[in-house]
């Protein structure tokens, strides 16, 4: 019976616990939102153009990185590439998520994927390593994320032009900071000092040579496949 | 082909092709692993997953910080050890750099 199968796998509880751990996000998220509306905004978006483009391809860097060639009749392309490059570490998260979501009816799996973006993904993983399973509290998340994405697009693409410089929010620092203190959460000893210096260094040589998002995919690629195969110091 | 991204029709035909290749980004990698028996070596590197990324999301800000970046990075660790809340750490990380650049002037 599917009700008995996803039992754990879809509860209204962890939908609520994901939502309102989103909700926090809520100033980093909203702020994201805005500057790209303000920047939507200055190369002639309107409030409804920059709305549709965040609800329907939910992606900060690579929209982003898309209004830095948006105009010219290569547009098109310039965009999808953009889409491409900073969305390339989704690959991984998706191959990290797949595991954890067996079981899951395949249509409710692609569906949440949908959602998934950089907290909630982070997010899953913390419930992976604690043995829950429950992937409402991605879709919550992502949801809250959505909500939270598309205010603050709409505040910036209409309003945005009276903020200025955001930078001095220090509203482009929330996800590193964020990241940072997941992966003090994620720490347990020392064999994790591998998957972290190795992604990193690899990370440093993509950013300087490749650009787009490719860092993230080339360390994480590198750094996780280091940890993989590392001796390890614990006897497993 | 040119599509003109300031009539209706080519915004909305650029904001479809972003919104698919979006999308296919998010499914490739479940798509892929949907063929793969997690062994226990397959275990070990999606465990390590989450920290090599964080290192490679962290590394090259980094590299390319200043005293604003290094003071939020050690605010975001000092808050999360202290009181084990993710969120409040990274607003405490984000109100450090917000207050370097202030009083920096950058």
């Amino acid at each position: 019976m599917p009700a008995d199968r996803m039992r754990g796998i879809f509860t209204r509880d962890g939908f609520r616990r994901g939502f309102m751990e989103g909700m926090a996000l809520l100033p980093g998220m909203i702020g994201f939102g805005v500057v790209f509306g303000v920047l939507a905004g200055s190369v002639g978006f309107t409030v409804l153009g920059a709305s549709a483009m965040s609800v329907f391809v939910f992606a900060g860097t690579a929209q982003l990185l898309a209004l830095h060639s948006w105009g010219g009749s290569g547009t098109l392309l310039a965009a999808v590439v953009a889409v491409v490059a900073m969305n390339s570490r989704y690959i991984l998260f998706g191959a990290a998520l797949q595991p954890w979501m067996r079981g899951a009816p395949p249509l409710l799996s692609y569906a949440s994927l949908f959602l998934l973006v950089d907290p909630n993904w982070a997010v899953a993983m913390r419930e992976r390593d604690m043995g829950r399973r429950d992937i409402a509290v991605f879709v919550g998340m992502g949801v809250a994320s959505m909500i939270c994405w598309l205010l603050g697009t709409i505040a910036g693409s209409a309003f945005g032009q009276l903020l200025g410089d955001t930078r001095r929010f220090g509203l482009d620092f929330f996800l590193p900071a964020f990241f940072l203190s997941l992966a003090c959460d994620f720490w347990k000893g020392r064999d994790d000092v591998v998957p972290f210096v190795a992604g990193g260094l690899v990370a440093v040589l993509f950013d300087r040579y490749v650009g787009g998002s490719w860092h993230v995919l080339g360390g994480g690629l590198a750094g996780s496949l280091a940890g993989a195969f590392w001796p390890r110091r614990r006897a497993a | 082909m040119s599509i003109d991204p300031n009539t209706t029709a080519g915004f909305a035909l650029i904001v479809a092709a972003m919104a698919v290749a979006a999308y296919l980004t998010r499914i490739a990698g479940f798509f892929l692993m949907s063929f793969v028996s997690v062994t226990p070596r397959v275990e070990a590197w999606l465990k390590a997953l989450p920290l090599a990324i964080m290192g490679s999301i962290l590394a090259p800000i980094a590299l390319h910080g200043g005293p604003a970046e290094y003071a939020g990075f050690a605010a975001t660790v000092a808050v999360f050890l202290w009181r084990r809340n993710d969120i409040l750490a990274a607003v405490a990380g984000m109100a450090a750099v917000a207050a370097m650049r202030a009083a920096l002037g950058g």
